[in-house]
């Protein structure tokens, strides 16, 4: 499952700082509760075109 | 403290003025869903945040929708720049414009002034991460609605842009909701 994809989050700014591993969904979601999936880091977009989209992340593109 | 950069966060360069789009734009500036609120909103939560993400986070977040505003504020002047006052009554934007002239007040289109109850602000961080993710879409609905009535590309493109930090900023609430969750509980919800 696409859950279980580990999503490394960063502290700091610009990915510095201590990373955290953390599951991309919870493996236990609970009742009651609003989650959204961590975004997994992929290609980025050149930033010519980041400025068009207003994104760098192609799969926030939506 | 804030650096200022002389410049839009994206390019804008209206040619043809649009009186009553600046009016439709303008919710953007100071209306229930609008950069002012949003970036208000941001900057005072921030301090009741638990983490240090989480309070990075909104400070990023409302330091940018400042510079949303400053780019709402362009178009609207833009918009409504140098537009005669006749013309103006012909396109039934006279109320504004005997109120304001053609001046960039945080109204939203209604001419209904800007307020702090569009906001809330609590110690509580779970609510306040949850009504930031409703603002972001409350943004994006917004901005879908002034697209789907615009049809100049000056126009059309930063508000398209606009449209997009939305749903990015959604993204990294959305985010941020998990962390703070997983540092509050005492045990791990994964």
């Amino acid at each position: 499952m696409d859950n279980l994809n580990i999503a490394t989050v960063y502290t700091g700014n610009n990915c510095t700082g201590e990373p955290i591993m953390i599951p991309v969904m919870p493996v236990r979601p609970e009742l009651a509760r609003a989650y959204v999936p961590y975004q997994l880091y992929n290609k980025i977009f050149s930033a010519q075109e980041s400025l068009k989209k207003g994104t760098v992340f192609p799969e926030l593109v939506k | 403290m804030w650096f200022y950069d002389k410049k839009t966060q994206y390019p804008i360069k209206i040619k043809k003025p649009d009186p009553r789009m600046a009016i439709a734009i303008l919710t953007q500036y100071g209306g229930p869903n609008g950069e002012l609120a949003a970036s208000l909103r941001y900057l005072s939560q921030r301090f009741s945040m638990p983490t240090k993400e989480a309070k990075a986070t909104l400070n990023d977040i409302g330091t940018e929708e400042l510079a949303h505003l400053e780019m709402i504020g362009t178009m609207v002047h833009q918009l409504m720049d140098k537009v005669p006052p006749k013309e103006l009554e012909k396109l039934h934007v006279d109320t504004n414009y005997v109120i304001h002239g053609r001046a960039v007040y945080p109204s939203d289109s209604n001419g209904v002034p800007f307020t702090a109850a569009y906001i809330e602000s609590m110690e509580d961080p779970i609510a306040n991460l949850n009504e930031d993710l409703a603002a972001e879409e409350k943004a994006r609905a917004t901005y879908d609605y002034l697209i789907s009535i615009a049809d100049d590309p000056d126009v059309i493109d930063p508000l398209r842009f606009l449209r997009e930090r939305e749903v990015v900023h959604y993204q990294r609430f959305g985010e941020t909701l998990r962390i703070v969750r997983e540092t509050m509980g005492k045990k791990k919800y994964y």
